[in-house]
């Protein structure tokens, strides 16, 4: 090899709190598989056999991107919750908090997201917050350093001000065998495209207590729904409309009952709506309420579902200002196969 | 063995009152005609920091009177928990506690503290005086048990021997210090606290998953004081090292409340010696001492 000496990458940014954000989407394992390449790093995270979430993470979001590419593939696995400590170390790349805890997590066994670390010194962070807040916002600049194979990630971090600064020798191993079983585009029995804001208020309205969440797609355009007697005129013209357009619907049965979510074909709701066939698929609502996180700060949610059921959801993070027409700003993968139907 | 005086500075003793509060549940208070002494032993805490400071009188009181038979001294512990309370209602009631004066605030407000007895039980007895905002005189009174110390429990406190200082840094903000190692406290029971004469400052901690190091560059690096051993100084890069527990270096940093500069001296292999100042540091109204005992690694 030529360039021998040379580090395999080199990454810089003035800014983590894009990284953090993209990481912490798909942080719902301790340990993430890192695959370096000139697109720039894909990090996935799978529970064995059911889910798989993947943070593509384009050169763009840092300031400069140096890659040299080894013979073998640029592939490491890491402790995606000590990276995102480190990450955070200076308070600047935290999860924001608000209304961000979902109705899920909160209401069954608490789950420990990667990152947020054991609560011991919550009530200090809080007032950290405030102080920082009060203050210009401080950001954290990083180097990202990796040599090769059998070398630990090294990161500098420091804060923008004449402040300390921290280094980060994270151990990387050798990656676990990935399913990532691929989507067949070819095979695809629904397409939606829509704001994320329209999803995100959905996962949240799901109740608690349910196990399962069907999705189902009516196409434009089918027979209309046997008439209801006792529904009032307009729930007749509004199922009649929606028969019409075609609708996408979310289901969640929970212990008190349903929730239904219903979302024509309208313009100012999907940007796109590709449906051929009815399409009915259930999904492990645990999995699928994993997506609530993600969703957190994104823009616009791609959902596709192919005729197995097989489902991928695409998350796609607000642009950043120097991106070239066609590229983005990190998307955030999720696939997770259909639960088999009931009787 | 009389005790009464008038506390002029509330907040201070407030903020003081709870630095303590988090390492230990009581506390032992020496009073003496010139200086107040806070000492918690290290049996108290579950850590094994000890605090041993020392505040000049006139920095928290005035119109102070002591008298005892014993070099009119006085000895007394005290649950920090109760102190606490009152403190922070005699706070609210001074208007000091936040820019925001608080409803409760009364106007013209002084608080005073006497050593008196209950039957057979010592008490400090807190006099809270003011005015409502309706102009009326208010008075609240406190009383907390306290336990006056024996000469023989005197005795045996002691204040920790260590050796020399192998070296002293001044610390950067206190705060910034203690988010910063309340973070790694995910990561690691440790860290290694290391600083060299160029007055830089490493903060180490080591998992299986992660190393992890904060540097601090031009730090401060007072010269020592005590210029009695003409010894060979150190070449200005050596690192001097200490290992102490996170939960430890943590306590210590809850005293960023009292606000003043903070001086570490690192002991290797034996403690890390932490000193507040109350005030500036060189008119200081008193200072408190942390002694963080050493973790002995394998390393």
């Amino acid at each position: 090899m030529a360039n021998q000496d040379l580090p395999v990458l080199v990454a810089e940014t003035n800014d983590v709190r894009p990284l953090a954000r993209l990481l912490r989407g798909i942080g719902l394992r301790h340990n993430a598989v890192m695959e370096i390449s000139e697109a720039g790093f894909a990090v996935t995270v799978e529970e064995v056999r059911t889910l798989c979430a993947i943070a593509w993470i384009p050169t763009n979001l840092f300031t400069s991107f140096t890659f040299n590419p080894l013979p073998e593939p640029a592939t490491f696995e890491l402790s995606l919750d000590a990276l995102l400590q480190c990450l955070n170390i200076f308070g600047n790349a935290g999860s924001t908090v608000g209304a961000s805890t979902s109705t899920s997590s909160s209401s069954k066994p608490k789950r420990r997201w990667a990152g947020e670390g054991e609560v011991a010194v919550d009530d200090e962070n809080e007032d950290y917050v405030a102080s920082s807040r009060k203050g210009k916002e401080k950001r954290t600049g990083m180097r990202m350093e990796w040599k090769g194979p059998g070398y630990d990630l090294s990161i500098l971090l420091s804060d923008d001000s004449r402040g300390p600064t921290t280094t980060c020798e994270l151990r990387t191993l050798e990656p676990e065998e990935l399913m990532n079983a691929q989507f067949d585009q070819e095979d695809m029995a629904l397409y939606i495209i829509m704001k994320s804001e329209w999803f995100r208020d959905a996962l949240f309205d799901l109740p608690p207590s349910c196990t399962r969440i069907t999705l189902l797609a009516n196409p434009p355009k089918e027979a209309m729904p046997q008439h209801e007697p006792n529904a009032t005129i307009s729930s007749n013209g509004r199922h009649r409309h929606r028969a019409e357009v075609g609708q996408f619907k979310i289901i969640a049965e929970g212990d008190f009952g349903t929730t239904e979510l219903d979302y024509p074909n309208d313009k100012e709701v999907m940007d796109k709506f590709d449906c051929v066939k009815r399409v009915k698929f259930s999904y492990n609502s645990s999995h699928f309420s994993l997506l609530h996180r993600a969703l957190h700060q994104s823009v616009k949610i791609c959902l596709q579902i192919e005729k197995s059921g097989f489902l991928c959801v695409q998350i796609m993070m607000p642009l950043s200002e120097n991106v070239e027409v066609g590229g983005h700003s990190g998307i955030l993968e999720f696939k997770m196969h259909a639960l088999e139907e009931d009787d | 063995m009389r005790f009464r005086t008038a506390i002029s500075n509330v907040g201070l003793l407030h903020k003081i009152t709870r630095s303590l509060a988090a390492l230990a549940r009581s506390c032992v208070i020496r009073l003496s005609p010139e200086q107040v002494h806070f000492i918690v032993p290290g049996n108290e805490s579950s850590t094994g920091v000890q605090v041993w400071s020392q505040v000049k009188v006139a920095t928290l009181f005035d119109s102070y009177k002591i008298e005892s038979n014993a070099n009119n001294e006085i000895w007394l512990e005290l649950h920090l928990d109760s102190l606490l309370k009152v403190l922070r209602s005699a706070d609210s009631s001074v208007g000091s506690i936040s820019e925001s004066r608080s409803t409760a605030a009364l106007t013209d407000s002084d608080v005073t503290l006497k050593l008196n007895k209950k039957g057979q039980q010592p008490i400090w007895a807190f006099e809270i005086r003011g005015y409502t905002a309706q102009r009326k005189a208010m008075s609240i009174t406190h009383e907390i048990p306290v336990k006056i110390l024996s000469p023989k429990r005197q005795a045996e406190l002691n204040e920790p021997l260590c050796p020399q200082p192998d070296i002293h840094v001044v610390l950067p903000n206190l705060l910034e210090l203690r988010n910063i190692v309340s973070r790694l406290s995910h990561v690691a029971d440790d860290v290694k606290v290391s600083a060299n004469h160029e007055g830089r400052l490493e903060l180490t901690a080591n998992s299986s998953r992660v190393n992890l190091t904060t540097t601090w560059k031009d730090l401060n690096v007072p010269t020592a004081t005590s210029a009695d051993e003409e010894q060979e100084p150190p070449p200005p890069d050596q690192m001097f090292t200490v290992s102490v527990a996170i939960k430890g270096f943590l306590k210590f940093l809850t005293s960023h409340l009292v606000g003043g500069t903070a001086i570490a001296c690192i002991c290797e292999d034996h403690c890390l010696i932490a000193y507040v100042y109350i005030g500036e540091l060189n008119e200081a109204g008193g200072v408190l001492t942390f002694f963080i005992p050493a973790k002995i690694t394998d390393d």
